[in-house]
């Protein structure tokens, strides 16, 4: 993942920049998640948006499930949103939105493995579930 | 943090469990970004619920900055609900969620793991000491909201007078629709003015607890 160091600060606020693999998977998980949300009878074409919506979120978060990326991607339900820090109101609202948390990133000779502060103690039980994800992930090819 | 390994599936969703730390850390949480928002001029007696509650956002958010919980804790923007898995479509709209990391990980429940629900209120008005009851705390005792939490969140905006006086207005209200088990009392989780709790009970999971933080507004000093 690009961080936001060195690009301009958008806004007041920190620009996002995901990668294209963070992107790749987004769009995975859409695609795993719509295809759970298919089996359910009210999602066809007479269907409002708001319901396949509903589906679909429903469907990407069991898409997630016991994948390396569910300890990282929360798949929010619809948001308010501002469209600029100074708007004092919120302006629109949002179908589905992805938070990301924790994140390794594999580079040539190493795992860079960025953790919340609540989980910066290392125990030898942690190392070994880090250790599991990363050599799943490099032999899927997916970091998480 | 108490895991929701122990407790009830409820409507097939987990239940999340708060253990009083993160009760206390989330109410202070709030005190400290109700200084920070307080400095804005639109945050005054005559202010829609909506812009204070915005500033309230941001206020924690930035309250948090710098701190332990930084990691942990997010102060998401309003959300949608669904009462109940089952409902198909959002039947709610949460003033301010919060989400923790910690609790993701440990349960995987993407939902927020904690409902904040905001309020005007003034102990002598006869219109927002019902409006806090039927659309803030029924809200949760009738599992609109955090229907598969054990604790929600209040907070009331003091437009006149103090957090006594609008307890009052509030018991007063609930006393009259024979409510009395559900009256907010000081809480023992903060022992400060500010704070009160209350337990209401619901049809199938076990009773809610809230937590309501009253703020003053025109004064960073709660």
């Amino acid at each position: 993942m690009k961080l936001p160091r060195d690009v301009p600060i958008t806004d007041g606020r920190d620009f996002i920049d995901l990668n294209p693999e963070i992107s790749a998977t987004i769009l995975r998980t859409i695609k795993a998640g719509w295809a759970i949300a298919s089996q359910w009878p009210d999602v066809n074409t007479d269907a409002y948006e708001v319901v396949m919506t509903e589906r679909l979120r429903d469907g990407m978060r069991s898409a997630l499930r016991g994948t390396p990326w569910s300890k990282n991607m929360i798949v929010l339900p619809g948001t308010e949103s501002r469209s600029r820090q100074e708007v004092p109101l919120p302006d629109g609202r949002t179908d589905i939105s992805i938070l990301l948390s924790e994140l390794r990133v594999h580079g040539r000779r190493e795992v860079v493995m960025i953790k919340p502060n609540a989980r910066r103690h290392w125990m030898g039980v942690s190392a070994l579930e880090d250790a599991d994800a990363v050599i799943v992930e490099s032999f899927s090819g997916s970091a998480a | 943090m108490k895991l929701p390994r122990d407790v009830p599936i409820t409507d097939g969703r987990d239940f999340i469990d708060l253990n009083p730390e993160i009760s206390a850390t989330i109410l202070r949480t709030i005190k400290a970004g109700w200084a920070i928002a307080s400095q804005w001029p639109d945050v005054n007696t005559d202010a829609y619920e909506v812009v204070m509650t915005e500033r309230l956002r941001d206020g924690m958010r930035s309250a948090l900055r710098g701190t332990p919980w930084s990691k942990n804790m997010i102060v998401l923007p309003g959300t949608e609900s669904r009462s109940r898995q089952e409902v198909p479509l959002p039947d709610g709209r949460t003033d301010i969620s919060i989400l923790l990391i910690q609790i993701f990980w440990q349960s995987g429940v993407h939902d927020p793991h904690a409902i904040i629900e905001c309020k005007r209120i003034a102990g002598n008005d006869s219109q927002l000491c019902p409006k806090y009851v039927v659309e803030g705390i029924d809200r949760f005792r009738t599992g609109k909201y955090a229907g598969n939490h054990s604790t929600g969140f209040m907070v009331g905006y003091l437009i006149v007078g103090s957090d006594s006086a609008a307890v009052d207005g509030i018991n007063k209200y609930l006393n009259g629709k024979s409510r009395h088990d559900e009256n907010l009392e000081r809480s023992n989780l903060i022992r400060e003015p500010w704070v009160w709790r209350s337990s209401h009970p619901r049809s199938n999971p076990p009773p809610i607890e809230i937590h309501h933080a009253f703020l003053k507004i025109g004064s960073a000093h709660c």
